[in-house]
């Protein structure tokens, strides 16, 4: 087992064995649910991935057991404020376990998707250890978009924002396959072209790529575009103007 | 390629600096993010060239990845299969969580390890309120390597600087101590800030008395430096 145990806590590999032997008896699936509060003692003394694991180990076993109401926040706390993958579409799997989801849960999927979007990792979760090769991975992406594609018709508008993400271009080769797969579902239309396809390609930036610096171009947050030279230059200019105006009218400035 | 053992190790070198190259490229390498991770940690786990697993071991370590941590603490417990030296992992360990290597950094300042393994635990100690006691221990205890003093000297003014401050002065003013030693509580001293910030005037007065003819530059300096910046008390 991958983790260390606790100061005083439950040994993770004990946690392990625990989910698993629950995951067979799903009448006592409302003992997971103590296991996700954060005052656990299990989570003492661990750090953050540790404690990240068993919360992401616990919630997967949810799409099978079925979500409980009372795990319901924790998943929703989750998708809604999650930053490791891991945990994340452990979530969205335990959404799968869920009689009803809410247009708000359906808004916090695309939320947790946008947010893991830059940082996607492969996950399993048949066992809880890292280090565990055996068990077939999948991107924590991919996770979310089966989990919007297990939601069905009610989840439709989502694909908008699915759309704008392979727009971007920010999907791995795994998630692709998987909105592939779904849209030939959805659709009913397996031969019909897809405009999606795999990411092409890594191009490594060469030595040769960029003859005049002054030409690359940069992109700022709001997604303004404009040449490395001309920034520069204009933030030259704006701070020649500053300190004309500093020394013409000094007073202006310190009555601010 | 840098996942193929079959390839040379030079040649899968450069393919891992490439692909590192490539990780600026921001949202460009998103979609081969999680593939790259997967890589480095099939690399760190079971490659046969000891040192492309050290090297993915350290970046992802640096991502405080969940494998690296596994790796590093099956280093602990059974050395025969450690990627890395007890100080390396201690440090990569701190990068990821301080609340967690602390207790391992307790075993390795107490345990048979080598003083660069026992001197990084003590920097991970520096975080730990509750290691001033240890911090004092050594700082005074003249049989510890001097490199073991030193830094316990800096993790002691962090934890507890009115302990660190008479531990100090009394190994300043002491003749018979190292003159390394004497000359990092000094300088560590004149760091102080808050409760130190004017000096003690008993201390001040003893400072100035000390005999430092014979002994090092840097001690001589140190005091120098100490006196002519402090106001007194």
């Amino acid at each position: 087992m991958s983790v260390a145990a606790g100061a005083n806590g439950t040994p993770p590999l004990q946690i392990a064995e625990l989910v698993l032997s629950i995951r067979r008896s799903p009448a006592r699936r409302e003992e997971l649910v103590a296991l996700l509060a954060e005052q656990s003692p299990i989570y003492r003394g661990l750090g953050t991935g540790d404690a990240e694991r068993i919360r992401g180990f616990v919630l997967a076993s949810f799409e099978t057991l079925g979500l409980p109401e009372s795990a319901l926040p924790f998943v929703l706390e989750e998708l809604e404020t999650g930053i490791n993958p891991y945990t994340v579409a452990a979530a969205a799997k335990a959404l799968r376990g869920s009689r009803q989801v809410s247009d708000r849960t359906l808004a916090l999927l695309v939320a947790a998707a946008r947010r893991i979007e830059s940082n996607d990792d492969n996950v399993q979760y048949d066992t809880m250890d890292p280090g565990d090769r055996v068990p077939p991975r999948t991107s924590a992406l991919a996770e979310i978009v089966r989990t919007i594609a297990a939601l069905g018709a009610k989840a439709r508008p989502l694909w908008d924002a699915i759309d704008a993400m392979v727009a971007r271009g920010t999907v791995s080769a795994d998630a692709m396959t998987v909105i592939e797969q779904v849209r030939r579902n959805v659709s009913g239309q397996a031969d019909e072209p897809c405009c999606c396809a795999a990411p092409p390609a890594l191009v490594l930036p060469g030595k040769a790529a960029v003859h005049d610096i002054d030409a690359v171009a940069l992109e700022d947050q709001s997604g303004a575009t404009f040449a490395y030279g001309g920034f520069f230059l204009w933030a030259s200019f704006r701070g020649d103007v500053l300190l004309r105006a500093l020394h013409e009218s000094p007073k202006m400035f310190a009555d601010g | 390629v840098f996942r193929d053992s079959s390839k040379p190790a030079d040649v899968r070198l450069a393919a891992l600096r490439n692909v590192q190259t490539a990780t600026f490229l921001g949202p460009g390498f998103d979609p081969y993010r999680a593939a790259y991770r997967d890589a480095l940690r099939a690399v760190a786990s079971e490659d046969k060239n000891q040192e492309l697993r050290v090297r993915a071991l350290e970046i992802l370590a640096l991502e405080k990845d969940d494998v690296a941590r596994q790796l590093l603490l099956k280093g602990f417990e059974d050395p025969g299969q450690a990627l890395v030296s007890v100080a390396k992992a201690v440090q990569l360990l701190a990068d990821d969580d301080h609340g967690v290597v602390i207790p391992l950094a307790h075993k390795v300042v107490a345990g048979k390890y080598d003083v660069d393994a026992k001197e990084e635990a003590l920097r991970v100690l520096a975080s730990d309120p509750g290691a001033g006691g240890l911090f004092a221990g050594i700082l005074s205890d003249r049989s510890q390597p001097e490199q073991l003093r030193s830094v316990s000297a800096s993790g002691l003014r962090e934890v507890d600087p009115q302990q660190f401050e008479q531990v100090a002065q009394n190994i300043i003013v002491d003749a018979h101590e190292d003159d390394e030693v004497r000359a990092n509580c000094l300088g560590t001293l004149n760091h102080l800030q808050g409760y130190s910030a004017k000096v003690n005037p008993g201390f001040a007065d003893a400072l100035s008395k000390l005999d430092l003819t014979g002994k090092s530059d840097g001690l001589r300096t140190a005091a120098a430096r100490y006196l002519q910046t402090r106001p007194l008390k």
